[in-house]
């Protein structure tokens, strides 16, 4: 091994030290970036380096689309869409068995056409479900877990913050990614509606029917639904007609659903407030861990290890599939102690090229990237939910005081088993998310 | 009002400032796509006003979330620590934090000057470039000290860093 490499491994040893030793994640990769820099190239190059790098890195036209999403989400959340979705959802299946919780499914699923952030989806939607489900006497079991659920419908289905950093990562078309992402988008909320089937005919006495309502009640309670269904329409008909790009759509969006909230009455002065703060938070957030690992990524490259590791695991003979699938259960397992966004951002640099080099099913390398994007979005997605720590299950979980945690985790299960069939599916059919990318001009 | 409760102050205002700098790039944007589509005739320099405007954006984000998700930590190896340590960890870990941001607001400085005195232009427009670079230092400053005043509230007992289970990602 060489000095350089050896350097390498030294600064993920120190990464992770200062992880232990709760250190905030961005900081655990900017110091090791610093002195990576520091002694790989020199003090000057690494003083250079800083002059520039916060401006160089921010001032991307493509990340425009991460604030402008989640702002628009959070217009979304504050204007009260949430609980038309969801009640013209249960006008019109409330009254099958489980009925109720597959409403809750379909509303997550049509927020999330707005909605880039499972926590928010699940939160919202659950604001407005939970409630309803429990009066009905459904059980914490059944309604915690279906929202947790629920909820990573927000990111499974386009737009997708998780997507936008892939994207830009590995510099990938995100309108290409967003296309590729709606077929398992929409295998993923039938795989939920199945789960609650399953669920209800196993457990009836969980989900108890909603009484059947009439046809007139239920087009009064689809009426209130249009808007969203228009900002859709436009914001991703553009995208994927090739009339917007993804910064236009999501400046589109973005005021599209702040005139629509506007226009129902319910977004205040406080919503507003409440809207840009959440964005700057969760956009700071995500820009922090960007830069310092950014800053740490270059510095890996200077010592030629992720260059190296990718060598040694394409000439190590071993089935690509087989190493996707090992690459897979690393995140799964990763994701139970890391935040998942961090965890992506820090690891996609050296984890990316391993899979561009490899040949799995004679893809190109335009059509592999866009597939394992997708695959690091189940990971992901099943990290907010698996145990042990599934961060939309204690989101929903402290919504809900009463139920305890276990009984969440065991709701959760048929969710999960979906979960995994669906990634299975798409690691063995990489046709179900390139076939609609194709039709993209 | 002591200093921490200041800063914590001017860091949401920072970021309000930030969020409408968002909702103003939204609608240049949008007119930019009407007259595109009406005209055949977008805002010239569309592109390069994004870049510029979501640069400065971002950088006033940063103060505001070091106080909420910024601090986000690996809670998991020292669940079981006693409080005490648990505190003075997170102080040290915010401590860093402050380092790192004080070494981006320092070079962001100097970046400004050597970008101002080359006399950089952008591409469409020529508008100069070192405007960007002197919103985006005072971000960094004030993040610097947003960090410091975060260590301070931990050690006082009235803040903690969010555990990476607790945040929204």
């Amino acid at each position: 091994m060489t000095t350089p490499m050896l350097i390498g491994l030294g600064l993920l040893v120190l990464m992770i030290l200062l992880m232990v030793v709760r250190v905030p994640i961005a900081a655990t990769m900017l110091i090791p970036g610093f002195i990576g820099y520091w002694l790989l190239a020199s003090p000057e190059a690494l003083l250079a380096h800083m002059k520039g790098v916060a401006f160089a890195r921010l001032s991307v036209y493509d990340l425009s689309v991460i604030p402008l999403f989640l702002l628009m989400g959070y217009f979304a959340t504050q204007g009260g869409l949430s609980r038309d979705l969801f009640r013209a959802a249960n006008a019109m299946i409330g009254h099958v068995k489980g009925g109720m919780a597959m409403a809750a499914v379909l509303a997550c699923a049509m927020f999330g056409t707005v909605c880039g952030s499972s926590v928010a989806t699940a939160a919202t939607i659950g604001q407005v479900a939970i409630p309803e489900m429990k009066r009905l006497g459904y059980s914490g079991r059944i309604y915690t877990a279906t929202l947790a659920a629920g909820g990573t419908l927000g990111i499974l289905i386009p737009p997708s913050v998780i997507l936008i950093v892939y994207g830009i990562l590995t510099e990938q078309n995100i309108a290409k990614l967003f296309a590729a992402a709606i077929i398992p988008g929409i295998i993923a909320t039938i795989g939920y509606l199945f789960a609650i089937m399953w669920f209800a005919r196993k457990y009836p006495l969980h989900c108890p029917r909603a009484p059947r309502q009439s046809n007139a009640e239920r087009i009064a309670a689809l009426k209130p639904v249009w808007p969203i269904l228009a900002i859709f329409v436009v914001v991703f008909g553009g995208i994927y007609g090739g009339y917007f790009s993804p910064t236009e759509a999501a400046s589109v969006g973005a005021l599209a659903t702040f005139i629509a909230a506007l226009a129902k009455g319910e977004l205040t002065m406080k919503g507003m407030q409440e809207s840009f703060l959440g964005t700057a938070s969760n956009t700071g957030m995500i820009f922090l861990i960007f830069l310092g690992a950014d800053l740490l990524n270059s510095a890996l490259a200077l010592s030629q290890m992720p260059a190296q590791l990718a060598q040694w695991v394409s000439a190590s003979g071993a089935s690509p599939v087989f190493i996707i699938v090992l690459i897979l259960l690393f995140y799964v397992i990763l994701g139970g102690v890391m935040d998942e966004m961090s965890m992506i951002l820090l690891t996609l640099p050296i984890v990316f090229p391993i899979v561009i080099g490899l040949d799995i099913y004679g893809m190109d390398v335009q059509s592999k990237a866009i597939w394992f994007g997708m695959l690091i979005l189940m990971v992901v997605q099943i990290g907010l939910i698996a145990p042990p720590v599934g961060l939309n299950v204690y989101v929903i979980n402290g919504m809900a005081k009463d139920v305890p945690m276990a009984e969440s985790y065991r709701g959760i299960m048929p969710f999960l088993v979906t979960d995994f069939i669906r990634t299975g599916l798409l690691v063995i059919f990489p046709s179900l998310s390139l076939w609609l990318v194709k039709f993209m001009s | 009002m002591n200093w921490t409760r200041w800063i914590e102050r001017i860091s949401l205002w920072f970021a309000y400032v930030g969020g409408v700098m968002l909702m103003l790039l939204a609608v240049i944007t949008v007119v930019s796509v009407i007259g595109r589509a009406v005209f055949g005739q977008p805002v010239p320099g569309d592109i390069e006003i994004t870049q510029y405007v979501i640069a400065v954006a971002i950088s006033a984000f940063f103060p505001y979330c070091l106080f909420s998700g910024g601090n986000l930590i690996v809670d998991f190896f020292t669940a079981k620590a006693s409080e005490a340590t648990r505190r003075v960890l997170d102080a040290i870990g915010a401590l860093t934090l402050a380092f790192a941001m004080g070494l981006f607001a320092w070079r962001t400085v100097v970046g400004t000057i050597s970008v101002k005195s080359a006399g950089e232009t952008s591409m469409v427009i020529s508008m100069p470039l070192w405007w960007t670079y002197a919103l985006m230092a005072p971000c960094f400053v004030l993040a610097t000290l947003a960090a410091v005043a975060l260590a301070a509230k931990i050690l006082r007992g009235k803040a903690d860093n969010e555990s990476a289970d607790r945040v929204r990602p």
